[in-house]
């Protein structure tokens, strides 16, 4: 079970990066329209991600 | 049921990281973009491809040389794309709103993400009048022409001398 806990977490820190990197790198290039929805979209993701997270018993 | 509850939320969460992912790669990185290297005196400047997002409708960049200077210019059209890349690019000299003369104009062909270059070289001796004063700057604009887009550099050509009656203003001692 700990194990599990150990790769949720590295799941959760490469997702942050991957979005981290590629906010910094290509957010500049995005249309107004896909910056909304990218916005979104990460708010969808983290609000899901907690209610996961809730659902297992976080 | 509350098995399949817990997964709809992972499903969901990956579904909205993998749509940030595909519109970042589909609408930030994919697409044609555009860098301008331009060298005067002993530094280069680089106009990024984003420069002109900022700077607007307007999209006139500043660079600022000396007298009788000569300004080396690089654009570099980079394809982000699957398929190959075509536009003629055309760049001339403008002063007061009339064309001065052309500097290049030529047919671009890129592959699918690959790069391509032109190289160009101002003289601002061929650009001042031979009547201008030496304590009289100068300013002209090189607009490329790629395509429907279009870059405007504006340069600025520092006067030579500047006026006996100028005075030199001492730095505020801290």
């Amino acid at each position: 079970m700990k194990l599990e806990y150990v790769l949720f977490g590295f799941g959760i820190l490469f997702c942050l990066a991957g979005v981290g990197y590629l906010a910094a790198e290509y957010v500049k290039y995005l249309s107004e329209v896909w910056k909304l929805v990218s916005l979104l979209l990460t708010v969808g993701m983290f609000a899901f991600l907690s209610k996961y997270f809730e659902d297992i018993g976080w | 049921m509350a098995t399949r509850r817990k997964k709809l939320f992972l499903y969901l969460t990956l579904a909205c990281f993998f749509g940030l992912i595909a519109i970042f790669i589909v609408d930030g990185y994919m697409g044609i973009y555009d860098t301008i290297y331009i060298t005067a005196g002993e530094q280069e400047e680089k106009v990024e491809p984003d420069s002109w997002l900022r700077l607007g409708v307007e999209n006139a960049y500043y660079v600022s040389a000396d007298w009788e200077e000569k300004i080396f210019f690089r654009y570099e059209v980079d394809s982000r794309r699957f398929l190959s890349y075509t536009a003629d690019i055309d760049v001339s000299v403008w002063h007061s709103q009339e064309k001065v003369f052309d500097l290049v104009s030529q047919h671009m062909q890129i592959g699918a993400f690959d790069k391509g270059q032109l190289e160009w070289v101002v003289d601002t001796a061929e650009l001042l009048p031979s009547d201008i004063p030496p304590e009289q700057s100068y300013e002209f604009t090189v607009i490329i022409k790629r395509g429907q887009v279009e870059r405007n550099i504006i340069v600025y050509i520092n006067p030579r001398t500047y006026p006996s009656g100028a005075k030199v203003v001492p730095t505020p001692s801290r």
